[in-house]
């Protein structure tokens, strides 16, 4: 926040050249080496929201790996939309205040939450259960859905996206956590960790008119989270990315954690029962880009039925 | 008998009525949906007129209420319910801090009957003929929304979000900043030289507005003129000081006959606490003064109870030939008015090949529930209290999309935003019920217009990359995405599906016309549920990786 007020201050205009530069430390992780035998990716299957993400972070080391004493932690779920838990277009509630209960738990200073909502933001935030569900939590909600908060940035290794605008509270964070839902998507095929990152961009009509799949993976390069839940507990196999009623859900009761969102969606694909990862552009395009690794069958997967 | 006490109530009430109708225009979340909203918006005049026109029902029968009122003790709504009104009362009181001490603020005006009562047959008139435009106009409640809401809104929205911002500096989220979509700038000078006016005016010659132009004081006024109580100026009492005359906002009382013209007093009860023998005050009037009533001619086409308006309001909205020929007119000014609009071109286009289709709108989209285009026009007086509750900030003051007889009614702009699929709050709140309360079930298959595909504009077609924002957006998936080229997909349009909620067109980033366009219906129609036929799962034990 000091750094807008410093650019509001000297005028936009003139110092988006600053602003850019001092956009690259947003990227920073915190999250230091991962213990010896760390897998790099875990699967919960057959339980319930909160308690798969115990056991998958319990997997993956606990919460203590990622969030240290004092910090600063965004946790970014998929609230796009007016709709109700049920419908699964949005994460899951449950699943969001148990991870703002583990950072806060793991001695983070403040948890915050927000989404740039496509439906009315107030609306969403109340009906998908996540505003009382943070509130419970301890953690605070964010606005989204006002330009003034979104910083421009640049995006080195973009091909078609070279610059974009990120929510201020992601490039403050000391640790960033995506929680997507996973679901159908009607124009990206499906919707997991890297298509969530469309939330904390201001300009994603333009990603639309400029080569979706490839800004959904230039993004990728430029934007890490440190931790990726993909709450596949309810998953909407149809007339995704907002569903017309609860008919397009199936109750799959599954999660999976991974630091890197591309092995995160890859593994998601699969689950939603694609019989390759590469059938969705962005995570083809992103695995080519290096953005991370989608051969699940080189990794170390980490297996859990409850 | 001393009953200046009377002005401090006055005053009280007054200001809570004022507070409420301000803050429901300005931050229509705070308190829209409670029943505080109810209790701001119940007595209003003019709205709850016509929604008692349509239902008879108690729920909108605040009018009643003021009528009877009125027959008691005469204006009282014009000095305590009306916003307007107590907006006049402010920028009066302002004018006199400002004014050299000793001048004289107010004299006795005369009547100018011909001019209010010619005012009020006219909106009678036109309303009863099909068009609310002169009542719209002259509203005192609906001007007043649309000073709050389309000129005070945007000022309280900036400082709101100021200060939000000024604390999230000291990193606190919250309040939440507001959000408020422009609407076309012709649409404001409207309500901006009707404030200039008004705040002329009332500087300097007091309640003028609302013994001239207002047809509610009118009407109340002929009623007055048969109040129980009137206030009067004891015969034995006076003296002639003449503080009374000096402090009458509405210039209404006459020294030399010792009179006060009743009808035209708004019952501020200035003179009451100036009269230095405490002389000036209500007093019974009954049935004696009927013979002795100021003699008014009244114009022949006056209805003489309102009672008598509302049937025939009711009565005429039957009739079909007037329909007809309703409809035929407002079919001839819809089209003169389809000028190219703001929301279907648009400047900076950010897909590669712009686009060249035009988007071919014939008629406007009507608010969801409002049924036909005739029939809201008829009732609508532009408020704007639906602009500002709406959510997705889709309702915008029209110019001349409806043609002259819509005349700053509300429409759905698509570039604006979109119509909520779970949102039916603008029939909830709706004063006059142009837009009918509907239950949210129902209000999801209102199809308020038909989308239609271009699919020469679509980026799929143009620029051979993936898009679906339309899909992505919509509730019914009406639009879907169907295989195109080299595995792409493209949308197509089930109509019957379709609720016309614009999310698609919204949500199109094809520039300057975009791929996706609703065009509205005249009448609305009813849309189709989506089925919901059950998905084949078998829940594995394993995972497929
Ligand atoms: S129902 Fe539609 S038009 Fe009415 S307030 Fe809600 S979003 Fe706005
Ligand atoms: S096709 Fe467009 S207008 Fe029709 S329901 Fe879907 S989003 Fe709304
Ligand atoms: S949003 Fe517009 S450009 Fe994109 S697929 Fe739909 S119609 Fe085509």
């Amino acid at each position: 926040m000091q750094r807008r007020r410093f650019l509001t201050a000297l005028g936009a205009g003139a110092w988006a050249g600053a602003g850019l530069a001092l956009g690259g430390y947003g990227r920073r992780s915190c999250a230091g080496e991962p213990p010896a035998g760390t897998p790099d990716l875990v699967a919960v299957r057959n339980g319930e929201p909160d308690v798969l993400f115990d056991r998958g972070i319990e997997a993956l080391g606990g919460m203590g790996r990622f969030v240290k004493k004092g910090q600063k932690v965004v946790v970014k779920p998929n609230i796009g939309w007016n709709v109700s838990p049920e419908r699964a277009a949005n994460t899951h509630p449950r699943l969001v205040r148990r991870i703002v209960e583990h950072c806060l738990q793991a001695g983070a200073k403040e948890v915050y939450v927000f989404d740039h909502t496509c439906d009315a933001w107030r609306d969403s935030y109340r009906t998908s259960g996540i505003e009382q569900a943070v509130k419970d939590a301890g953690g605070k909600l964010a606005p989204g859905n006002s330009e003034s908060y979104f910083q421009t940035v640049a995006i080195p290794n973009g091909r078609r996206l070279r610059r974009t605008r990120e929510h201020e509270l992601v490039l403050e964070a000391d640790v960033f956590i995506n929680v997507p839902v996973l679901k159908s998507h009607g124009g990206a095929r499906l919707s997991v960790a890297m298509k969530n990152l469309m939330g904390v961009v201001w300009d994603r009509g333009e990603w639309h008119s400029n080569d979706l799949h490839q800004c959904i993976a230039d993004f990728a390069t430029y934007r890490k989270p440190d931790l990726n839940v993909v709450d596949a507990w309810n998953v909407m196999l149809r007339h995704g990315p907002r569903g017309v009623s609860a008919a397009d859900v199936v109750n799959m009761r599954s999660q999976l954690l991974s630091t890197d969102l591309v092995t995160a969606d890859a593994a998601a694909a699969r689950l939603f029962g694609l019989k390759q990862p590469e059938e969705v552009g962005y995570i083809r395009i992103a695995g080519e880009m290096g953005a991370g690794r989608m051969d699940l069958e080189n990794l170390a997967i980490r297996r859990i039925v409850l | 008998m001393n009953q200046a006490w009377l002005k401090k109530i006055r005053v009280v009430v007054s200001l809570v009525f004022l507070a409420l109708t301000t803050l429901l225009f300005v931050d229509f979340d705070r308190i829209g949906e409670t029943p505080t909203a109810t209790v701001a918006l119940y007595p209003q005049f003019v709205p709850s007129l016509l929604k008692f026109s349509q239902t008879f029902a108690w729920g909108a029968a605040g009018f009643l209420a003021v009528l009877a009122l009125t027959l008691l003790f005469g204006r009282v709504y014009c000095s305590t319910i009306c916003p307007l009104g107590t907006l006049q009362d402010i920028v009066i009181r302002v004018a006199d801090q400002l004014r050299k001490p000793r001048k004289v603020k107010f004299r006795y005006q005369r009547p100018r009957n011909v001019l209010r009562y010619g005012l009020l047959a006219l909106a009678v008139g036109l309303f009863l003929g099909g068009s609310t435009l002169a009542l719209s106009l002259l509203d005192p409640f609906s001007n007043f929304g649309r000073i709050a809401g389309d000129l005070l809104r945007p000022l309280y929205v900036v400082v709101h979000n100021g200060f939000g911002q000024l604390l999230e500096s000291v990193g606190v989220y919250g309040p939440f900043p507001l959000h408020w979509k422009a609407p076309p700038l012709a649409a404001l000078i409207f309500p901006a030289l009707f404030l200039l006016g008004l705040i002329g005016l009332s500087a300097t010659r007091g309640r003028l507005f609302c013994n001239t132009l207002c047809p509610v004081g009118a009407l109340l006024g002929l009623l007055s003129r048969f109040a129980l109580f009137k206030i009067r100026i004891p015969q034995d009492a006076c003296v002639l000081c003449a503080q009374c005359s000096i402090h009458c906002k509405a210039g209404c009382i006459r020294l030399k006959t010792k009179e006060v013209d009743f009808s035209r007093c708004v019952a501020c009860f200035n003179c009451m606490t100036v009269c230095e023998t405490h002389g000036i005050g209500y007093a019974w009037s009954g049935p004696v003064l009927l013979r002795r009533s100021t003699p008014v001619a009244l114009p022949q086409s006056q209805p003489s109870n309102s009672l008598d308006v509302v049937r025939r309001a009711a009565l005429s909205r039957e009739g079909k030939a007037r329909r007809a020929l309703l409809r035929a007119g407002a079919t001839a000014l819809v089209g003169l008015a389809s000028l190219p609009r703001s929301s279907s071109v648009e400047a900076k286009p950010s897909n590669h090949v712009p686009t060249r289709l035009v988007n071919a709108k014939t008629w406007p989209v009507a608010p969801p529930g409002a049924r036909d285009i005739v029939r809201f026009n008829d009732l609508c007086t532009a408020c704007h209290l639906c602009v500002s509750a709406c959510p997705y900030g889709v309702l915008q003051p029209s110019l001349l999309d409806y043609g002259w007889s819509g005349l700053l009614q509300p429409h759905l702009d698509f570039a604006s935003g979109y119509c909520g699929y779970e949102c039916n709050r603008c029939g909830q709140i709706c004063p006059t019920g142009a837009i009918p309360p509907l239950a949210l079930v129902a209000k999801q298959t209102v199809q308020l217009g038909v989308a239609h595909f271009v699919r020469d504009n679509c980026i799929v077609h143009t620029d051979h990359t993936a898009c679906g924002a339309c899909d992505e957006y919509c509730p019914t998936k009406a639009v879907h995405m169907i295989p195109y080229q080299d595995g792409l997909t493209i949308p197509e349009v089930r109509p019957v599906l379709c609720v016309g909620c614009g999310a698609c067109e919204n949500a199109c980033p094809a520039r300057p016309h975009r791929a996706i366009y609703v065009d509205g219906h005249p009448v609305q129609r009813q849309a189709l549920r989506p089925s919901a036929k059950p998905l084949e799962y078998q829940p594995d034990r394993g995972f497929p990786f």
